[in-house]
């Protein structure tokens, strides 16, 4: 498998071509050339379909920093048309993105689970689509508080913009200043005590001009809480997404079965064979049907190799002693014998073409029986075959005869 | 060791023993032309088994010996001194390569002469008789390492006169069935050849190491694909649009199931064959105990699966192990209630098995957009059997050697109800996943459990001990 120095391309573009392999039908498997890194197996991918949704999941954060100017844009509408609710906006720019960040962590990063608009995009599911999907989520949400602090600076920049909070509960007053120091963590400048009653004695009064003195103080702290809070953590969070993203496509077959199956599939087996001449192919060779009878001839005969039972009297064994031996037995006999005996297991060589020549070159008409006694019958096709590729190879215009008995000819 | 590095074996022998079966099997691999017909190797083929870029070794499929005898009386009349005698053979391979009557014989002699050690092929179904000893005199004055083979492709009627003969000249005779022995017999018949000239040893034992390793990763790619596989087909439905009555799109939908279902065993079937280097099987012959013409049809499903009384036992087994998991989550509090209710439901599924293999119901009532959905599998007795189908193919598949070209045919017996035979724990597992599946699709961690079940069931097959002819 590649290492990630290989794999140069964005980590969308990877998790796209993995996905197409995902989408692939199985007779996509096993085109083409084998492969021999993980890198080449998602190069291959580019010729394959590419999943339409994902356009969609890459527009993600898009729709994050979109929803940070509505949401924005409506609280400055909302609840009383008088400026921004100081509890509303934490509410909706730090509480509920820093739990959603919390959880994102926790799904995707820990648990290796995907958002559930996921289904939208892709069946498929394992560890490294769960971290594309975390990172998406991850900068959707980064992108939903920075769309919503810009909105609120371009506000600030042009008209006037009041922060105010109120209740109706006097307890909750000192719990509220506390709740403001909290956020500063003591790393930022908190709004002093003055400006937290002076927000909550506006909304009281109504008396706004008194608030707008302190809309820019209100606003730089609010955009220090929300980075503190949320960006500087999604930021961070990024980055190990990111990391862990980048090291999770490079071994991406390890958290996908079905992907691990495609790339073992194509690749190039770590052991095999290779063949240094080009394969041999079977050669056809014609079968002639030769005669089969139930008893052999009663006269005598050279009897090659493989003795059958019970031959008749005065048959001569060949390929027992030399060769010198048998060639001196074929010219004393040549005229006289007819028939060679050959038993059905015996295969049929150069040294017994040699010497079916020798005998038609002494004046003999040799006459082949083959004794099919101890020949399985599924090996006859191949039996018959063997003999006639003989006689062909070696030019021997001979006549051969199937024994069906074996003991007896 | 060879000029090259790396061991070198020639196989040779008479014609039409079992050369290139031998060469086939040992590099497991059935892309090597066998054929019963005699003399169908005609010129010496090398084959190299390589380990990435690595040579491990290289075998040569010789041609046969067909004028043994007359290559004797040559390099007996032109010898002096048993010294010299690898000297004249190699002064005939020189003089006569390009004589047709001897072409075969110097093919087989000259990469013995090269270097190569000799792995002796013989059909001890012939008898001894003097060619095949001007044969083994010849190899003998080679002065090669070499070791012997008899390959019994009939009864091995004459084995006890060849292995007498053949132990005066070889250090090792080994009886080796390239179309039969089990994949350990092949690494035997390796590490024999490892042990017969030193230099060699280290180089063919990395051979074995690498060959077990490849079969390991086999049977785990082999065991994702049917992970993969039963995912596909249990979870695997049909949207049909309503086009007349009921019943009939329920039989047409039937109808397109089960050629979809059928599609699927057969490209699983494909891919087991190409994962173990099956590319040339018959595919008509080879499957031919698994075809049938509906798998919805119970009547012919049912033999692949579990019988009735097992299957409600086993299921009970399964509802008990999904109960526990649930009494697990409660930290005890739930009193082993979910394991009770666990075993009684998966009895009773079980048990009542049998009914509708797939599940047919209207999904959309919407006027003009009315559709009914045919699957997926709601049967377990049904999964039970599409799950045994496609073991009993890997089963089929791990079985076949590489030197085989007909088709393996499991002894009739071992056809019907062989999950039965199964371990009773697994078997319960299996449908506990079974169940799941069922259910719904499996996470990553899941399938990796099926896997590492399938794998075990996979092994246990093997020690069912099931023949093949």
């Amino acid at each position: 498998m590649a290492d990630t120095t290989a794999l140069r391309k964005s980590s969308t573009h990877l998790l796209s071509l993995g996905l197409s392999w995902l989408d692939a039908g199985d007779s996509e498997q096993v085109k083409g050339p084998a492969i021999s890194s993980w890198d080449q197996f998602l190069q291959r991918a580019e010729n394959l379909p590419s999943p339409t949704r994902l356009i969609w999941a890459r527009l993600w954060p898009l729709l994050g920093a979109v929803n940070g100017v509505l949401v924005l844009s409506g609280l400055l509408v909302w609840p009383d048309h008088s400026g921004v609710h100081l509890l509303l906006f934490l509410l909706a720019f730090w509480l509920m993105p820093l739990l959603l960040l919390v959880w994102t962590a926790l799904s995707g990063l820990v648990l290796g689970r995907t958002p559930w608009w996921r289904l939208l995009i892709t069946p498929h599911r394992d560890r490294v689509i769960a971290l594309w999907f975390a990172r998406q989520s991850l900068l959707a949400q980064g992108l939903f508080c920075l769309s919503g602090l810009a909105t609120l600076w371009l506000m600030l920049l042009t008209r006037q913009v009041i922060f105010y909070w109120s209740t109706s509960i006097s307890a909750v007053s000192d719990s509220v200043a506390s709740l403001f120091g909290v956020l500063s963590l003591g790393l930022l400048a908190g709004p002093q005590a003055a400006h937290v009653s002076a927000a909550e004695a506006g909304a009281i009064t109504g008396w706004e001009s008194a608030l707008l003195a302190d809309s820019w103080l209100w606003a730089s702290w609010l955009t220090q809480v929300v980075a503190l809070w949320v960006l500087l953590p999604v930021i961070l969070l990024l980055l190990v997404c990111q990391w862990r993203l980048r090291r999770g496509l490079a071994h991406w077959p390890q958290w996908d079965h079905r992907l691990r199956l495609r790339f073992e599939q194509l690749s190039e087996p770590a052991l095999r064979y290779r063949a240094l001449q080009p394969e041999q192919p079977v050669a056809s060779t014609s079968r002639r049907d030769f005669p089969l009878l139930a008893r052999g001839p009663e006269s005598p005969g050279f009897v090659w190799q493989m003795a059958p039972a019970g031959l008749p009297p005065g048959s001569i064994p060949l390929g027992e002693s030399s060769y010198q031996s048998d060639q001196q037995a074929i010219k004393t006999h040549a005229l006289d014998i007819r028939c060679w005996f050959i038993a059905g297991l015996a295969v049929p060589t150069g040294d017994l073409a040699d010497l079916l020549r020798l005998h038609l070159a002494a004046g003999g008409r040799p006459q082949l029986c083959i004794f099919l006694k101890g020949v399985a019958p599924e090996r006859i096709d191949g039996l018959k075959q063997s003999w006639s590729a003989f006689l062909d190879r070696n030019g021997l215009p001979l006549e051969l005869q199937l024994v069906r008995a074996g003991d007896q000819p | 060791m060879t000029e090259a590095g790396f061991p070198l074996f020639a196989v040779v022998g008479h014609p039409n023993q079992g050369k290139s079966s031998v060469v086939s099997t040992l590099v497991q691999d059935d892309h090597i032309a066998i054929s019963p017909v005699s003399g169908t190797t005609r010129e010496a083929h090398r084959y190299h088994l390589m380990l990435g870029q690595e040579t491990l070794y290289e075998l040569v499929d010789t041609p046969g010996f067909q004028r043994a005898r007359q290559v004797l009386d040559w390099c007996t009349a032109h010898s002096d001194s048993a010294a010299d005698r690898p000297r004249v053979l190699a002064q005939f391979v020189e003089i006569h390569r390009d004589e047709p009557g001897f072409a075969d014989d110097c093919a087989l002699l000259a990469p013995i002469l090269a270097g190569a050690g000799i792995v002796y092929v013989v059909d001890p179904d012939q008898p001894f008789n003097a060619t095949f000893e001007a044969e083994l005199t010849l190899l003998a004055w080679t002065a090669q390492p070499r070791l012997a083979l008899l390959n019994p492709i009939g009864q091995g009627a004459h084995e006890a006169e060849w292995r007498a003969a053949l132990q005066q000249y070889f250090s090792l005779v080994r009886s080796f069935n390239p179309l039969l022995a089990p994949f350990e017999q092949h690494l035997g018949l390796l590490r024999g050849m490892a042990e017969i000239h030193a230099p060699w040893r280290a180089g063919l034992l990395r051979s074995v190491e690498a060959l077990q390793q490849q079969r390991l990763a086999r049977h785990q790619q082999a065991a994702d694909l049917l992970v993969q596989y039963l995912q596909s087909v249990l979870r695997f439905h049909l949207k049909l649009p309503v086009i007349g009555a009921v019943e009939t799109i329920r039989a047409t939908g039937l109808d397109q199931y089960n050629r979809e279902l059928q599609r699927r065993e057969r490209d699983l079937q494909k891919q087991l064959a190409r994962l173990y280097g099956h590319s040339q099987l018959d595919w008509h012959s080879e499957w031919q105990a698994l075809r049938t013409t509906d798998l919805t049809d119970a009547h012919e499903w049912r033999a692949w699966g579990l019988s009735r009384k097992r299957l409600t036992s086993l299921s009970a087994g399964a509802g008990v192990m999904s109960g526990l998991v649930v009494d697990a989550a409660t930290g005890g509090a739930s009193l082993l209630l979910g394991a009770l209710v666990g075993g009684a439901l998966g009895g009773l599924a079980g048990g009542f098995a049998g009914r509708d293999p797939l599940t047919f119901e209207l999904v959309s009532k919407v006027p003009g957009y009315e559709q009914w959905q045919l699957g997926p599998v709601a049967n377990q007795a049904f999964a039970t059997a599409l799950a045994g189908r496609a073991l009993r193919s890997w089963y089929q598949v791990r079985l076949r050697n590489h030197a085989r070209r007909d088709s393996l045919l499991l002894a009739t017996q071992d056809l019907s109800r062989w999950l039965d035979g199964l371990e009773r724990k697994q078997q319960v597992q299996l449908l506990f996943w079974l169940g799941k599946l069922l259910k719904r699709e499996l996470n990553e961690n899941e399938q990796s459990q099926l896997q590492t079940l399938l794998l075990a069931l996979g092994e246990q097959m093997e020690s069912l001990g099931v023949t093949a002819t």
